[in-house]
């Protein structure tokens, strides 16, 4: 089978380099890291310099999620040789536990770490994801909301959305969210996915915070088409609803109307040329008049 | 006059026999299937048996004529099976789940529209025809969800598709039970195809082989939803789908597969997924 260099034409410090984005950027490509992060390691390891060990980690984790055992031991055993004492490094060596579904002896690991550093918040993550993984769904929301009381931390928070929508308490990924809003005031992923929770939640009020949040989102990025779509949807169902004034109607009605010709220009836009496109085109024309017939 | 069973020697007076025809196409049909009934039990076996009549004066059956042999017989069972999959709608439902393996992902199924509903609802089965991958991580946020419904609903109309079913793989291996998400999106397009079917894959059995079929397929009865026993009949035909699947699998054809989710992330990504339907019509 040829290698990653071969197939792809790039050089070591290539590899080195998209290794280095998927790990900024936080990609979840696990077969490609593995792909990539095996050969560079085994054919380039002495280049690596320092770079070596944070890559041994990378690479580490992707095997893991790739049933990859073979890999992921030999990455942790040179991280222990090089770092014996290392939280850190306890802390894969959990993940490995945990990878192999043995989940006691992986929370010994974790409570070893927790009682040297009882603010450690890596093994606190990785405790609350082993009762998520083995269905203990209650518990799991549990040692999450007793947390999130106790610590402020926002990476934490970034995991929290998914819980509560598992478990259908919106409210909970709302303040989530709400938190994660204040500590990152640019993001417009995070003001459109509260929209979206808001919007899921249902009622009036929550509809106009939904639709605030959507414009909010689409200010920071006008071209992050779920905030155009949920302001769409958000306007039209305010405008729809019976228990507004006519004032606030024919304002949803205008923001309504605003966000389906923005979707439609985005539409056409993408579809220049294509013909599979322009079928699109046709259906987003006739999603947004059919709308428009159940609002007035 | 009576028709004689090659197997037990009896003359039976209700069945017609299996019939021999000089062009490719025979015109077998479930009273074919009647006849050898009490012999074989499974239309797998049936086909056995069948290839094992070299002749039976004027009612034999030629080899090369199996392919549609095999489809009678998967025709006739139908009954058993009132929704089925095709290949296309079941490899790129497990492709999506292989793209996004840590996270739950979900999508709607299509079927052809039948033109007029026959009084006798149990003769043509729904065929599930093609699926649309929707999303993949957080499947319970509900405003893209009705952005998805309404547009694939438009895109059905002008394609002569219906909305018949919704699959669905959940974020942990050995969880296969459809939760609350399922259930409302199964219930909104019940309103307009009351057949509809939830389609649930077994995680835990998705090898790169496949085998046998990996999903859990449920119906609504008296306002539940109870599971159904899947076999290989209520596919089309199964061994091109398990051979088409596999291949793509192996092939990793699942890094090109677009879902709802990549689509808004740019309108270019075309969830009809040309490029795999392509694949699936080159390895049949």
């Amino acid at each position: 089978m040829a290698s990653v260099s071969e197939l792809y034409d790039v050089g070591w410090e290539e590899m080195r380099d998209k290794l280095r984005k998927w790990r900024e950027d936080n990609c979840r490509n696990s077969e490609q890291i593995v792909d990539v992060g095996e050969e560079l390691i085994s054919e380039h390891g002495s280049k690596l310099g320092d770079d070596i060990w944070i890559i041994y980690e990378q690479v580490m984790i992707a095997a893991l999620d790739c049933s990859r055992d073979d890999l992921a031991l030999t990455c942790l055993q040179e991280l222990r040789k090089q770092f014996p004492d290392s939280h850190r490094v306890k802390r894969l060596s959990g993940m490995r536990l945990e990878a192999l579904e043995r989940y006691d002896e992986a929370n010994k690991h974790y409570d070893a770490i927790l009682q040297d550093d009882p603010t450690n918040t890596a093994a606190r993550k990785r405790k609350i994801s082993i009762l998520k993984a083995q269905g203990k769904s209650a518990e799991a929301i549990r040692e999450l909301n007793e947390y999130l009381e106790h610590e402020a931390v926002s990476v934490l928070y970034q995991s929290a959305p998914c819980f509560p929508c598992d478990f259908h308490s919106y409210g909970k990924a709302a303040f989530c969210l709400e938190e994660l809003m204040m500590t990152n005031p640019h993001n417009h992923l995070y003001c459109e996915q509260y929209a979206e929770v808001k919007y899921t939640q249902g009622g009036l009020e929550n509809l106009e915070l939904s639709r605030k949040y959507f414009a909010q989102a689409l200010r920071l990025n006008n071209r992050n088409m779920r905030a155009l779509f949920g302001l769409y949807m958000s306007a039209s169902h305010i405008a729809a609803s019976p228990k507004v004034g006519a004032k606030v109607k024919k304002d949803n009605m205008k923001y309504a109307a605003w966000a389906a010709t923005q979707i439609n220009r985005a539409y056409k836009l993408a579809g220049r040329g294509t013909k599979e496109n322009k079928c699109s085109v046709k259906a987003v024309e006739e999603m947004l008049e059919s709308m428009q017939i159940t609002m007035s | 006059m009576g028709n004689h069973c090659s197997v037990c020697s009896a003359t039976n007076q209700t069945c017609v026999p299996l019939y021999s025809s000089n062009t490719s196409e025979i015109p077998l049909g479930r009273e074919a299937l009647h006849w050898v009934d009490p012999h074989v039990q499974h239309p797998l076996q049936l086909l056995l048996f069948v290839l094992g009549i070299k002749s039976v004066g004027d009612r034999s059956v030629h080899c090369n004529e199996t392919t549609t042999l095999s489809k009678a017989l998967l025709e006739a069972d139908a009954v058993h099976c009132p929704v089925r999959g095709e290949k296309k709608a079941y490899c790129k439902m497990l492709l999506h789940a292989a793209k996004y393996p840590h996270c739950a992902v979900n999508g709607l199924l299509v079927a052809e529209k039948v033109k007029e509903k026959k009084k006798d609802s149990h003769s043509a089965p729904i065929l599930c025809v093609d699926c649309v991958p929707l999303f993949h991580g957080t499947l319970a946020l509900a405003p893209m969800l009705e952005v998805a419904l309404t547009l694939i609903d438009t895109w059905c109309k002008e394609n002569r598709y219906v909305i018949a079913g919704y699959y669905q793989a959940n974020e942990r291996t050995k969880d296969f039970r459809p939760n609350q998400v399922a259930e409302k999106v199964a219930a909104r397009i019940s309103e307009n195809f009351s057949e509809a079917a939830i389609v649930m894959v077994d995680n835990s059995r998705l090898t790169m082989s496949c085998f046998e079929p990996i999903v859990l397929i449920y119906d609504h009865h008296e306002n539940k939803w109870k599971s159904r026993d899947v076999n290989t009949d209520c596919f089309e035909d199964w061994l091109e789908a398990q051979k088409i699947t596999s291949a793509l699998l192996e092939g990793r054809s699942y890094e090109n597969l677009i879902d709802f989710d990549n689509h808004l992330d740019d309108l270019r990504n075309d969830w009809t997924n040309p490029v795999i339907n392509k694949s699936v019509l080159d390895l049949c």
